[in-house]
């Protein structure tokens, strides 16, 4: 989901206001959480970046970025079950019993 | 011989500076370990003479290992600035999307494998510096196969300012996602080799999963060994 879509018709709004004021080579830069255009103007090159609350990214208390992606596939059922210190348990031992 | 193993964590379970003692002991035997020092936890486990172990340090160190994960930067703005590490990591700690949250039981273990990138972006903004990092599932198959499957990625980055941050989320999410496929390439290809017999238990130790005699130091952060026995 991005600005474009979460804003039907808002990206183009704003660059057809900047080529009424003057601004040419402009370009549209998507990304998941925000929209970046850019244009030539006779100051310079000036840049709008659209954000979402909704989508943009928020760093973590340390000022970083986070995030995780899982693969496409579901775990085995067999899997990672090698250790677990068993939750608030002071213990543990392995599954089956061993002479 | 077999061999009773404590350790000591200075911080919490499994993470940080901890403190080994390795105390072999005959068949029919016994054996006691004492510590005077504070700890914040403690693991204790009697070990099998005939445990195998893999030293994630040494495996995730080889150049064939190293090579891979510089292929999945291929292409992309990054490159490796830092070596590989492995530790072992509890589901409740791995920084997961929420809507992954029950992909897994929250103490059960992963292998982390990670490493840093320094990321280039236009000069209009920061480059970022990130941490990727892959988590691995291993399990014993029916026929006592071990098995590993690359199961999640997780990253972390500062810089991309200002307006660049997500540009560079997008793109190391990419990077992540095409790169399961040759993690598990990795895993497939190293697993025979390395342990490719019939086992009938496996279980993780923090740090080299060493058997020497006596006291060593170490850090689960940097180091995470895999026990199987036949």
């Amino acid at each position: 989901m991005t600005i474009a879509d979460l804003h039907p018709g808002l990206i183009e709004k704003i660059t057809d206001a900047l080529r009424e004021a003057g601004y040419t080579g402009i370009t549209v830069q998507h990304s998941s959480s925000s929209t970046t255009i850019a244009g030539e103007g006779p100051q310079g090159t000036v840049f709008v970046n659209v954000i979402d609350p909704a989508v943009m990214l928020v760093p973590g208390e340390d000022g970083r970025f986070t995030g995780g992606l899982a693969v496409s596939k579901e775990p085995p059922s067999m899997a990672v079950k090698a250790f677990a210190a068993g939750g608030e348990r002071r213990g543990g031992s392995s599954p089956t019993a061993t002479s | 011989m077999s061999l009773l193993t404590d350790y000591w964590f200075q911080n919490r379970l499994w993470y940080g500076p901890f403190e080994q003692y390795n105390q072999p002991f005959g068949d029919g035997g016994w054996a006691w370990i004492s510590d005077t020092g504070s700890s914040a936890a403690t693991l204790t486990w009697v070990r099998q003479d005939n445990e195998q172990i893999l030293d994630f340090a040494q495996i995730v160190g080889n150049p064939v290992v190293t090579g891979a994960v510089d292929g999945i930067l291929k292409g992309t703005n990054a490159n490796r600035t830092s070596g590989l590490t492995a530790q072992g990591m509890f589901w409740k700690d791995v920084p997961y999307d929420q809507h992954d949250a029950g992909r897994h039981q929250p103490w059960d273990m992963l292998v982390r494998v990670y490493f840093n990138v320094h990321i280039h972006t236009p000069g209009y903004c920061t480059d970022a510096d990130a941490t990727l990092s892959y988590y691995l599932l291993f399990w014993l198959g029916d026929a006592g196969h071990l098995n590993g499957s690359a199961d999640y990625a997780t990253w972390t980055f500062s810089g991309g300012w200002p307006i660049c941050e997500g540009g560079v989320n997008d793109g190391i999410r990419t990077a992540m996602r095409n790169g399961f496929s040759t993690v598990q390439k990795v895993l497939d290809e190293a697993i025979p080799v390395v342990a490719g017999g019939t086992y009938s238990m496996l279980y993780f130790l923090p740090g080299n999963g060493t058997r020497t005699s006596g006291d060593s130091h170490q850090n689960a952060d940097q180091d995470v060994a895999l026990g199987l026995l036949p």
